[in-house]
């Protein structure tokens, strides 16, 4: 390391060579005499976590594995419960696994990508986001994928979240920003993670989200840029994660 | 004091080792990745020995409350939540009352000597892990000294600290390739390493917290051509003051940074991680007792962690020595009863494949280091 | 590709080797190593643009109300110790974000280390004392302040302990940096309480544990004088430490100053150890005076002397010095008691004659890359206004990976070339070649610098081949030519 050796000290030192620094403790196994009150044997010995605590040994496939087929067990199982949620979100989400994609497709999105993907550190959690600038139709949006894990094993929403331009077309945007808030109010929206901006729910592993999420669509449908979003959202998603954008290493 | 910041390999910073195309190597697969703790870690608060009676009276003001259970005999300091759940998994191990063998208690010749591995500090202008390198690839190759001594020995080494100057544009290629002419040869290595690293869009991310250069380091050695070996420095260890006890102080942060930097390291390894040995190495322990401003001095024993997908971890491995004052090192330090060298030996026997004698041999310089390499790996 | 070794003039060659290049108005010495014994004396007043966005030729003194001295130093960081602690009460319910603003304003208000940063650069930029910074950086390297704590009085250690000491006995210059605030804090000496003194039996009363801290014990000697050559025991290092006890206190409150013996020698009679101690066989009486003695020890010490004279040859000479020049500097050291200006010039002299290749700082090669194009680059004294400008102000060197505001261990910045080499430090030239080109307002275009400094027609084809004047610009300053010192 760069810091480590003033070159003076190391000519210095050499000089004293002859001394070694090597300790005869180390390793030599000779400190072997006494020990406290018997709770810590003499020798090299290995303490095993307890075993009320200890859990199994997994290869990382093997882990991911059986995290997985925990969690869509409990998906299905859960999803089968909420019936009635499961039956709405059915109206415009396709169910595979105990995960709901939602299925419009119909609009384009044209775009850039804004940097690269963030990790956002949700403490239990985790998730990553993304931020992108581009275009629907006529409108200017920076949207800012946010691909979250609820903290929760079966929990987990992969949301576009659409932070809209302030200046330009903000004003015409004005009437769509009035329906939008009255769809939050009516569908009783309690998600997080949204701070006030456009959402739409690409996939989830809960059918209450996602029947919000249904709900959200149906009121807002008659305004034509909230139609543009959330009919377009595929293409933005497809756009975000299928074009390379995560930075990669090859 | 404590951390130093700069750039080649800042206060935290990135190091990774390559092989050449042509090395023929056992298992090319595998992979090292050293957490170095600069500073000197204080063992007895990151891996506990919670029966030790004596330890409460020695520093009762440093002891951490919350601890994260082992076992009857052990606990891990609060911080290292992620660190705790890899151990019950059993893929760490926690390694006590070990240390290089140094006794002086100076940064400078400790941290030289953890490195450069041989018998006395500023002995060996190659590292360690640089030598093993050499030999797995059957060696022959030119010095690089412009790299951390640790993995000197080896050509293609790369530092990695992302920049963040207002105003600059990137290099380009073109641009790189016309400088070349007018530099000294030292800088046309680097001018060539620069220009590979543009050409293969590696290293795009501006975030160089430890976190970040440990994803980075994930990222790098999970690619089946990628590095062979990372080093990753963490400094502030020295904790003379402000060590923290029952309320979180500097060590604190210290732990959890290093408990983030191993599971941010494990998420991006992915499979990888299955081949993947990881260590921390930290220059020598601290005192048994509190100093008079709620830290530590600076003394010989500490505790050193190794994980991995191979690792045979769910345990803690230690000859422990006790800590009635005439068991600790000079009446004040704990006492070292497994040389780390054994460790790192066992590290290199498995991720490299060479023999343990070799690596004592020609690697340590030291025939007789015992092997432990059983009781680490499965 | 062939590597181009273009030759310097021997003058331009050697104001890299010992000071900087000049900037277009500056002179060139036609004598250039009186002229280099005399810059090292030479103690102007810092002058340079009060922002970066003036004329580089409209200089300015530095505002005297940024270096108020010492005692209003750690007066105003016990001031802002209070208003921490208040806003922090005050503000304990309130979001995060206003706490911090409040705080930042506040240290403002009371800490200088951001204007400070600022000082040392503007100095490399516009100063013509270039011999005497380029030993103002030396020493306080040597004497290495580099925590947080200590920058609130980094920059009044350069100035008042550094730059005017470095050209007296080593023994002054030795005691002078030991007893600033800075390193007292920065080696955790304010922690170094006897538990037989006062103020140590009352922190037992209040439960807390009192001992020596033997950090500054250790580098005064480690580091700073005789190396671990001279053979210490760790019972010397924990002897010297009870020597040191006393010394250093957190933050200067008014109110208790009748317990220092001055701001600038922050000794506290009721922190101290009392009795005798003994440091290599010699034994010291208790009381501060204590402490000078200790110091003009060390510095009388053989391997002090040859410490410091290697020390010195690594960075200005060479970075495998010859046994000739070490001799010569150690004999003008033997010959003047430990004079450092007869050891400076000594050194300014086998300069001339014995110079080996040498890589720079990258901080005295920024310095430079902004002299020779005559540009403003850095931030000046009016464009540090908050907190946050501050810190941008701070940035260029913390980038180039060589502030001395920036967080490091005490044996301070490497000396030898090759610790500066790597790709990591040729992207970062590269970036502030082309930062100074796009950002420093004022500079000469890549043929009016070629032309002052006469380089070799060879370079110069090179250079204009380069394509556009920004990338012409990084090939002027990106080379061999402008990096290195030759033989």
């Amino acid at each position: 390391m760069r810091a480590l050796m003033v070159a003076g000290l190391a000519l210095l030192l050499t000089a004293c060579q002859g001394n070694p620094t090597v300790s005869g403790g180390a390793g030599s196994g000779s400190n072997t005499a006494k020990k406290v009150d018997g709770a810590y044997p003499a020798g090299v010995k290995r303490y095993e976590v307890s075993a009320d605590l200890k859990k199994p040994k997994m290869t990382m496939a093997q882990a991911a594995a059986e995290k997985e087929a925990a969690a869509t067990a409990r998906n299905i199982e859960r999803n089968k419960q909420l019936a009635e949620d499961s039956a709405q979100a059915a109206l415009h989400y396709t169910q595979e696994n105990g995960i709901f994609n939602w299925k419009h497709s119909g609009g384009a999105f044209n775009g850039e990508a804004l940097g690269s993907r963030e990790d956002l550190n949700i403490p239990g959690g985790g998730g990553y986001k993304l931020e992108v600038a581009g275009k629907f139709d006529r409108w200017d949006i920076n949207a800012r994928l946010r691909s979250i894990d609820f903290g929760v094993l079966t929990d987990k929403s992969s949301m576009i979240v659409a932070h809209l331009n302030k200046g330009g077309d903000y004003k015409d945007l004005q009437p769509s920003l009035r329906v939008w808030d009255k769809a939050l109010s009516t569908c009783r929206s309690t998600l997080p993670y949204v701070f006030g901006d456009l959402y739409l729910v690409m996939r989830t592993t809960n059918p209450k989200v996602a029947a919000m999420q249904v709900c959200l669509y149906e009121e807002s449908k008659t305004d034509p840029f909230l139609a543009a979003f959330m009919t377009g959202g595929e293409a933005l998603d497809e756009f975000v994660g299928n074009n390379g954008l995560d930075i990669s290493l090859n | 004091m404590n951390r130093r910041d700069f750039l080649k390999m800042g206060a935290t910073g990135l190091a990774l080792a390559s092989l050449p195309g042509w090395a023929n190597i056992a298992n090319p697969e595998r992979r090292l990745v050293i957490f170095f703790l600069e500073g000197g870690l204080d063992g007895l608060s990151t891996i506990v020995p919670k029966l030790e009676g004596r330890l409460e009276s020695f520093r009762e003001e440093l002891m951490p409350d919350n601890l994260l259970d082992l076992s009857s005999h052990w606990a891990l300091h609060p911080a290292m939540r992620a660190t705790h759940q890899l151990m019950l998994q059993q893929d760490v191990l926690g390694i006590h009352a070990t240390s290089f063998p140094y006794t002086k208690r100076s940064h400078f010749e400790g941290q030289n000597l953890i490195q450069g591995g041989g018998l006395a500090p500023f002995s060996e202008s190659t590292g360690w892990v640089g030598r093993a390198l050499d030999i797995a690839s059957n060696g022959g190759r030119a010095m690089s000294l412009d790299t951390p001594l640790l993995l000197r020995g080896t050509t293609g080494v790369d530092n990695y600290y992302p920049a963040h100057v207002n105003g600059s544009s990137n290099p380009t290629t073109r641009l790189l390739e016309m400088l070349h002419g007018s530099l000294s040869p030292e800088w046309q290595t680097e001018n060539d390493k620069l220009m590979a690293r543009l050409n293969g869009r590696v290293f795009n991310s501006r975030d160089r917290s430890p976190r970040g250069l440990s994803e980075e380091a994930g990222k790098a050695l999970a690619r089946p051509d990628g590095p062979v070996a990372a080093m990753i420095r963490l400094g502030g260890y020295d904790t003379h003051a402000g060590q923290g006890g029952k309320n979180p102080g500097r060590l604190f942060s210290l732990t959890g940074e290093l408990d983030t930097c191993i599971s941010t390291l494990r998420k991006n390894l992915g499979d990888a991680w299955d081949n993947t040995t990881f260590i921390t190495l930290t220059e020598f322990g601290r005192t048994v007792k509190v100093n008079g401003s709620s830290g530590t001095e600076h003394g010989y024993g500490t505790a050193m962690l190794v994980g991995g997908g191979a690792v045979n971890g769910g345990a803690v491995l230690a000859d422990w020595p006790g800590l009635a004052k005439s068991d600790q090192f000079e009446r004040r330090d704990l006492m070292a009863t497994i040389d780390s060298r054994s460790i790192c030996a066992a590290v290199l026997e498995h991720t490299f494949g060479l023999e343990h004698a070799e690596i004592a041999e020609r690697v340590f310089f030291t025939p007789n280091l015992p092997r432990l390499t059983d009781r680490i790996y499965l | 590709m062939k590597t181009t070794n273009s030759p310097k003039s021997p003058t331009l060659n050697y104001m890299m080797r010992v000071g900087l290049l000049p900037r277009p108005e500056h002179e060139v010495p036609s004598d250039p190593v009186n002229w280099a014994i005399a810059n090292l004396y030479r103690d102007e007043p810092t002058l340079s643009p009060p922002s970066d966005r003036d004329d580089p030729t409209n200089l300015k003194p530095w505002p005297e109300e940024l270096d108020p001295g010492i005692r209003r130093r750690l007066i105003n960081l016990w001031h802002w110790d209070e208003s921490r602690d208040s806003i922090r009460e005050k503000l304990k319910n309130a979001p995060e974000r206003e706490r911090q603003s409040k705080l930042d304003e506040a240290q403002f208000k009371y800490d200088l280390r951001w204007h400070d940063a600022a000082r040392m650069d503007a100095r490399g930029s516009f100063g013509e004392d270039s011999v005497r910074q380029r030993f103002g950086h030396f020493w306080f390297n040597h004497f290495t302040v580099g925590n947080y704590d200590a920058f609130y009085t980094a920059g009044d250690m350069y100035e008042h302990r550094i730059l005017p000491h470095m050209n007296g006995d080593f023994a002054d210059l030795l005691y002078e940096a030991t007893t600033h605030y800075s390193m007292l804090r920065y080696l955790d000496n304010v922690s170094n309480i006897s538990p037989r003194s006062k103020a140590g039996q009352w922190r037992r009363m209040d439960g807390k544990q009192v001992g020596f801290n033997d950090n500054l014990a250790r580098e005064v000697m480690e580091l700073h004088s005789c190396s671990p050559a001279q053979g210490y025991t760790e019972t010397d290092i924990s002897e010297a430490a009870r020597i040191l006890a006393g010394w250093g206190d957190w933050a200067l409150n008014p109110k208790n100053e009748r317990d220092w013996l001055s701001a600038e020698r922050p000794y506290i009679r009721n922190k101290a150890e009392p009795g005798t101690k003994t440091v290599l066989g010699k034994t010291y009486g208790s009381g501060y005076t204590a402490l000078k003695e200790f110091t003009t020890d060390l510095a009388a010490l053989p391997q002090t002397r040859k410490f410091i004279c290697h020390k010195l040859a690594l960075h200005f000479i060479s970075d495998a010095p010859s046994k000739r020049v070490t001799d010569a500097l150690e004999f003008a050291w033997m010959q003047s008691g430990g004079n450092l200006s007869k050891v400076h010039e000594k050194l300014l002299e086998v300069a001339w004659t014995d110079g080996d290749r040498k890589l720079l700082w990258p901080s005295h090669w920024l310095y430079n890359t902004v002299r020779i194009s005559g540009s403003n680059y850095f931030m000046g004294h009016k464009d540090v206004f908050n907190r946050k400008s501050g810190q941008r102000a701070m940035r260029p060197m913390q980038e180039l990976g060589i502030s001395f505001w920036d967080e490091r261990q005490p044996n301070g910045y490497p000396l030898e070339s090759k610790e500066w080499i790597s790709l990591e430090h040729l992207d970062r030239r590269i970036r502030f070649a082309s930062a100074v080109y796009g950002t420093g307002s004022g500079q000469l275009n890549p043929e009016q610098i070629m032309s002052n400094l006469g380089m070799p027609a060879e370079m110069q084809t090179q250079i204009r081949n380069a394509g556009s004047t920004a990338d012409q610009f990084t090939a002027l300053v990106v080379n061999q030519w402008a990096m290195e010192v030759q033989a």
